[in-house]
């Protein structure tokens, strides 16, 4: 795993890394990798039943204005006339 | 004069009622050790404010007589459960500032029932780790050995009761979270069937593993608490009718299987020590002992770091730092900068790992191998169990195979803290309920814990086997 792996990886989940941080990083996913590389030793067919899954049983999928949506607001650090205010996708530039 | 280093719930419900003492009584004993501890050891981040105007309201239930087990227990609860108007912050900078917008069915059962919640209490990072020490406001400190973490990622929660800062507390548990810090503390700390208790309102880390349960000084407590907890919600599609639940209820023979082969190396020899004598001390009080083969369990704790990171780098993707939660103040950078500014900021460094971790794996040309391969596992490992357990109603484990180590012993090594949850990942892997039991300290003072598992939703049995066990412990401490 190189700099620029950690780099395109840490790009995909919008994280910032340097070379200093991403050269401790390799090392560490290395031996991570490494460890969970023994599950491709087993010979298993990835088509498993489960024995006893239970299916979920799921509510009404309903939206509504109750109290929790305008608490919801009170966390949101840019808001203008009730909306969550988003930066600009582009730059000016 | 109450001596709350022995009190248990039961013990103290009949003190309410009979009028033998308060709640406000009650509550400021916990307070004043709260105070005189808190300092140093860091189980909490926060005492409630409110916490007086719960204390009012438990005696009144006393003294109308609507009281119940719960009613006027101080109890801590993680920081990673919602409570309405209270900071949750999940150890994380991220969440610094985060106030819940309503509060989860969990926390108000407990209030229902007139718990006192007295705060929230320190863990790692979004529940990554296993030692506290990756939370963002300080490292907890085990109250049973100052130099030596509390184990984690409820490491607050296991020390606030340990330090007789609360009664009883709440934690989660998503690849040995609850247990392995009971363990550290001398606790008694329960794993619930996946599917018994509501998540709805608990900071998601891996959703598919992800249990809230209790920890306690004594089978009695978590099985009170435990009961309180695992009550229908329907905002939980996980959560399993109690009707099905019971079609999985199972006589107890009292057959205790060992998977031997899977413990023969890597465990600290005095916790083997232990672990044999109490299943040698079972065999003595009738219980009967098999060995038992799991060959793919001993493969739980690869699949978890698979479908773990892979499940937090999607969680985590929530945050934006435009809804909640850390945000930069540059009004002039683009969407693309806002996010990694939040994220590269707000998120600690095990966390930014797990993230990253978790992009590979989901990634193309490496999720069939890693992910679709894990999930395979994880479906055989939990058929494993199943047949398993038709043969034998627990399965016994060490909860941990190392004791409560030094800060920073395992810091440079990530690796090394994940092989912390050796024994409780295939647990949360299977979907099987798990208990972790005090059953003596070693020679410098430090509590070692035994693990029983059950077959799902047989809760019972582990409360069962769990009370023998403390028998065992008080007959060798005669």
């Amino acid at each position: 795993m190189t700099h620029d792996d950690i780099v395109r990886l840490a790009g995909y989940v919008k994280i910032n890394v340097n070379e200093i941080e991403s050269k401790n990083l390799i090392p560490n996913m290395e031996s991570i990798l490494g460890y969970i590389d023994q599950i491709q030793n087993v010979d298993i067919d990835i088509k498993q039943d489960d024995i006893n899954k239970d299916n979920p049983i799921l509510r009404a999928d309903i939206s509504n204005q109750d109290q929790i949506s305008f608490d919801f607001m009170n966390n949101v650090p840019m808001k203008e006339n009730g909306y969550v205010k988003v930066p600009k996708v582009l730059n000016n530039d | 004069m109450i001596d709350i280093s022995t009190l248990n719930i039961k013990e103290l419900h009949e003190l309410y009622i009979n009028k033998e003492t308060t709640v406000n009584e009650v509550v400021s004993l916990y307070m004043g050790n709260i105070i005189k501890n808190n300092e140093k050891i860091n189980a909490y981040l926060e005492i409630f404010s409110d916490v007086a105007d719960y204390v009012k309201l438990a005696q009144e239930k006393i003294d109308n007589g609507t009281a119940t087990f719960l009613t006027g227990v101080p109890i801590a609860i993680k920081d990673n459960m919602l409570f309405m108007g209270h900071i949750a912050s999940a150890g994380s900078k991220m969440l610094e500032n985060y106030v819940a917008p309503y509060t989860s069915p969990v926390i108000q059962e407990l209030l229902n029932q007139g718990a006192i919640i007295l705060g929230r209490t320190n863990m790692d990072e979004f529940a990554m780790g296993s030692s506290t020490e990756s939370s963002s406001f300080g490292n907890t400190l085990n109250p049973l050995d100052i130099t030596r973490v509390p184990g984690g990622s409820s490491g607050g929660s296991a020390a606030a009761v340990s330090m007789y800062g609360a009664l009883v507390s709440l934690g989660s548990d998503t690849g040995g979270s609850i247990r392995q810090p009971a363990a550290y503390c001398g606790l008694v700390g329960l794993k619930p069937t996946y599917g018994t208790v509501s998540r709805y309102g608990l900071i998601a880390m891996a959703s598919s593993f992800d249990q809230i349960g209790p920890l306690a000084k004594n089978i009695d407590d978590a099985e009170i608490l435990y009961n309180a907890l695992s009550i229908p919600d329907s905002m939980d599609q996980t959560l399993v009718p109690i009707i099905k639940r019971n079609e999985y209820k199972k006589e107890f023979k009292k057959i205790i299987g060992i998977p031997r082969d899977f413990i023969k190396d890597g465990v600290d020899p005095e916790i083997m020590d232990a672990f044999n004598k109490t299943v040698s001390g079972l065999k003595d009080m009738g219980y009967e002992i098999v060995d038992i083969k799991l060959p793919l369990t001993p493969l739980s704790l690869a699949v978890y770091y698979v479908i773990q990171p892979a499940e937090v780098s999607s969680n985590l993707g929530r945050f934006d730092g435009l809804r909640f939660g850390f945000h930069p103040d540059d009004a002039n950078l683009n969407l693309n900068d806002y996010y990694e500014k939040v994220r590269t900021g707000g998120f600690g460094l095990e966390v930014r790992r797990r993230c990253i971790l978790g992009a590979f794996i989901l990634s193309h040309g490496y999720y069939d191998a890693y992910y679709n391969k894990a999930i395979a596992l994880q479906k055989a490992i939990k058929n494993e169990f199943i047949n398993a357990f038709k043969d034998v109603d627990i399965i016994m484990l060490p909860t941990a195979p190392g004791l409560p180590f030094k800060f920073g012993e395992k810091s440079d090594s990530p690796l090394a803290m994940y092989l912390e949850d050796l024994f409780t990942a295939p647990g949360n892997i299977a979907g099987i309920p798990g208990i972790t039991v005090p059953v003596r300290y070693n020679k410098d003072s430090l509590p070692v814990g035994v693990q029983a598992y059950a077959s799902h939703f047989n809760e019972e049995h582990l409360f069962t086997i769990g009370r023998d066990i403390e028998n065992l412990n008080n007959k060798n401490n005669e």
